[in-house]
């Protein structure tokens, strides 16, 4: 507790040190943030004041709804005098923004600046989710991977130890496979009365929640990290076409729908956080999701488990149990291209504050829930063992590969959503005939354009700034 | 009129205790929801025995500043009411008593302005406000809404001056009142219970619109509902402070219905006897 606060009051100095060489320097700049209520910007909304002593430059952030801010940063955009300066931008959006050339490119500002924000301790792919065709468009602010929680306790049990491996054969531990984690579901899924780590189950208990809502294509976004741990591909690169029919996305929507007989009785209408809330409440024993929430599990003033039981974290399972890429994903800030210069420098600057590795250490310190993207945060001893989670999200971004990135993002978003959804309801007699729909549908979009305008949209090239 | 038998009787307070169930347990999902600790909001069955927390509420002022976005809604709900009021009974009147072949399309043109999408719009309306700089401000939420309540206002308040008869206008001409005098003073008041439905409906729509407050206000100018909807992150949907949210927007509604009851059910019965 000691050192954290000594490294807490070491980081305020070094926050305070290494803005003074700024100060002042923007007096009267007057900056706005079109931004949502996410912990990466609500930590820092209450301590903007402080920027503004260190710099001169008011902020100001404006929170909307995650819903709609996308259409709302692209009308901004649209403008010529920009209202906002400051864009709050989650990573598969980029593809959109790039391409209506929403947010300026921060490639320059970052190699101007490389030692200043210590490049090197930040996790590549963190930096790649916010690249588009090369450029760098906006900065993580708190970075993610998918990866799985499980019941450490249950798991722990020396009875359900025994018992599963009557049962299945092998060890009871953190699913490797997806296989593995299908066991792991429906092992533990148990009636009311039935016994659970020795305790008679006053309800239902459920091996798995995972999401299978249409709305805002939350089922889109977990088939799409099972559908990548099989190695699967978004796009055919020879035709810019959509390739989620593959063998890979029929094995993820086979591995969803063997799922459903373990998860709760409203499967079809968990979104992501009523499904986070079933882990939270501990009344299943796995489920995965992306990392900012998974800080809940820690706190027992937002969750019931931290009370009841301990969670666990790992990898998200893969195909074959070999090392597969991690679905990672960032929610970032980036600067309206739109805006003034001396605008552009003041956001940049801001950007680099409020994203600094001190900022984060002191959020981590503070036990504020965001999730990280410097290695040397992610590898503090003291943290890890404050956050376990950490650890995961260090090892498996080595192995990682980002998130959607294409302009028709949302319509992939959508039409998956509803798709699967239809599957898994047993509305769409097989995946086969799901998926098909679905790549049609989204193909039918597509090819009004040109191939060569498609396969574009498909180029992951490399952020300039590792040049 | 007879006296409702046992049975009828049974049968009319079940519907009722039907249709009442089913109106307002989504108010009680609200209030009970705003009040429930985060850890067991979704818990299945609902919890309904648990100890109650302020804590949204709270929050709900303490994160943003939800009192400021309750006064622009206010402001926004009541200029928008009063502008539409006040200019659609003038046109209304207008088209009530102007005797001419065409009228009837000219109101069916002011009706027709009702019949935009509000998407199709919203891109246009946001560079002219831009443009003039009255972006994020409670005046062009005025203005947008007053451009859908107008039209609505003065289809309402038409019927309701073609309900006065002419004969008591005449009188009043006789007795030397002029056009704004008679408006004023014998017209207007017999169609108080229209200015009354007008009102409401204009209050309502203005209270929960959702696109236009989105697009075309910031911090300055926001509403309570996109405030409340502004707990909708990428992280997690924070249920317990947009129920608490929900459930202090649901009051002003409520207390302005109430305001303009005693009118308002004869406005809406007015003129179905003859």
């Amino acid at each position: 507790m000691k050192s954290l606060r000594l490294t807490a009051f070491a980081s305020a100095v070094t926050i305070t040190a290494a803005t003074m060489a700024h100060a002042k320097d923007f007096d009267g700049v007057e900056l706005k943030m079109l931004a949502i209520g996410d912990t990466s910007v609500t930590r820092l909304a209450p301590i903007v004041d402080e920027f503004e002593e260190l710099t001169g430059a008011k902020v100001q952030i404006d929170m909307f709804p995650y819903p709609g801010l996308i259409d709302k940063i692209v009308i901004e955009a649209s403008a010529d005098s920009p209202s906002y300066q400051l864009m709050w931008v989650d990573s598969p959006w980029v593809g959109v923004l790039g391409e209506s050339g929403a947010l300026e490119d921060l490639t320059d500002l970052v190699k101007r600046d490389a030692e200043e924000i210590h490049l090197d301790d930040i996790l590549p792919i963190q930096l790649q989710e916010n690249t588009w065709q090369g450029r760098l468009l906006a900065f993580p602010a708190s970075g993610m991977i998918w990866h799985q929680n499980y019941r450490k306790d249950l798991y722990g049990n020396a009875d359900e130890q025994a018992a599963f491996k009557e049962k299945y054969g092998y060890d009871l531990a953190p699913a490797q496979t997806w296989d593995q984690y299908i066991d792991i579901a429906e092992f533990f899924t148990r009636k009311a009365g039935e016994t659970l780590a020795g305790e008679a189950l006053e309800k239902d208990f459920y091996g798995n929640a995972q999401a299978y809502s249409r709305v805002a294509g939350a089922i889109t976004h977990d088939f799409f990290p099972i559908m990548r741990s099989f190695g699967g591909s978004y796009w055919d690169p020879e035709t810019g076409l959509c390739a989620m029919d593959s063998e890979a996305a029929l094995a993820a929507a086979d591995v969803m729908k063997r799922l459903v007989a373990f998860n709760p009785p409203d499967y079809l209408g968990l979104m992501w956080d009523i499904r986070t809330g079933y882990m939270e409440r501990a009344e299943v024993a796995q489920s995965s999701y992306w990392s900012v929430r998974t800080v809940r599990l820690t706190n027992p003033e937002e969750a019931v488990l931290p009370t009841v039981g301990e969670a666990g974290y790992a990898a998200s399972p893969t195909g074959d149990g070999t090392a597969q890429p991690t679905m990672t994903g960032a929610l970032s800030f980036g600067i309206n291209s739109k805006a003034t210069d001396q605008e552009k420098e003041a956001a940049w600057e801001f950007i680099k504050w409020g994203t600094s590795r001190d900022m984060m250490r002191r959020f981590a310190e503070e036990g504020s829930g965001v999730s990280q993207f410097y290695k040397s945060i992610l590898s503090d001893p003291d943290l890890q063992e404050k956050y376990p989670y950490y650890k995961v999200l260090l090892e498996t971004q080595d192995n990682a590969r980002r998130r959607i990135f294409h302009p028709f993002y949302a319509d992939v978003e959508e039409i998956f959503g509803v798709e699967l959804n239809k599957y898994m309801a047993g509305e769409t007699e097989t995946a086969e005939e799901a998926l098909a729909n679905a790549c049609t549908k989204i193909n039918t979009r597509l090819k009004v354009f040109p191939e060569d305008l498609r396969l574009r949209w498909i180029n992951d090239a490399p952020a300039e700034i590792f040049n | 009129m007879n006296k409702p038998s046992t049975q009828q009787a049974i049968l009319v307070y079940t519907l009722l205790g039907i249709a009442l169930i089913v109106f307002m347990t989504p108010i009680y999902l609200i209030a009970s929801s705003s009040v429930k600790p985060s850890p067991i909001m979704f818990q299945k069955p609902p919890a309904m025995i648990f100890e109650p927390t302020l804590d949204h509420y709270r929050d709900l002022f303490a994160m943003r500043p939800f009192g400021k976005f309750i006064g622009n809604s206010l402001m926004v709900a009541l200029g928008s009411t009063a502008f539409s009021v006040f200019f659609g009974s003038i046109a209304a009147y207008a088209i009530s008593r102007i005797k001419h072949k065409r009228m009837n399309d000219v109101a069916f043109w002011i009706l027709s302005m009702r019949m935009f999408p509000p998407i199709a719009v919203v891109v246009p309306y946001y560079i002219i406000f831009k443009t003039v700089g009255l972006l994020d401000t409670p005046i062009a939420l005025i203005i947008v809404y007053s451009t859908a309540n107008i039209p609505l206002t003065v289809w309402l308040m038409k019927g309701f001056f073609d309900e006065v008869p002419t004969a008591l206008e005449e009188a009043a001409a006789v007795d030397g009142h002029g056009l704004i005098s008679i408006f004023w003073k014998v017209t207007l008041p017999l169609a108080a219970p229209g200015l009354a439905v007008s009102a409401v409906f204009c209050f309502i729509f203005s209270w929960n619109e959702f696109l236009f407050a989105l697009m075309l206000t910031g911090s300055n100018a926001q509403t309570a509902p996109v405030a409340v909807m502004s707990f909708w992150s990428s992280d997690a949907v924070q249920w317990g402070r947009i129920m608490a949210g929900s459930f202090v927007i649901l009051i002003p509604g409520v207390v302005f219905v109430l305001t303009c009851q005693r009118w308002l059910v004869r406005g809406l019965t007015m003129g179905s006897v003859k």
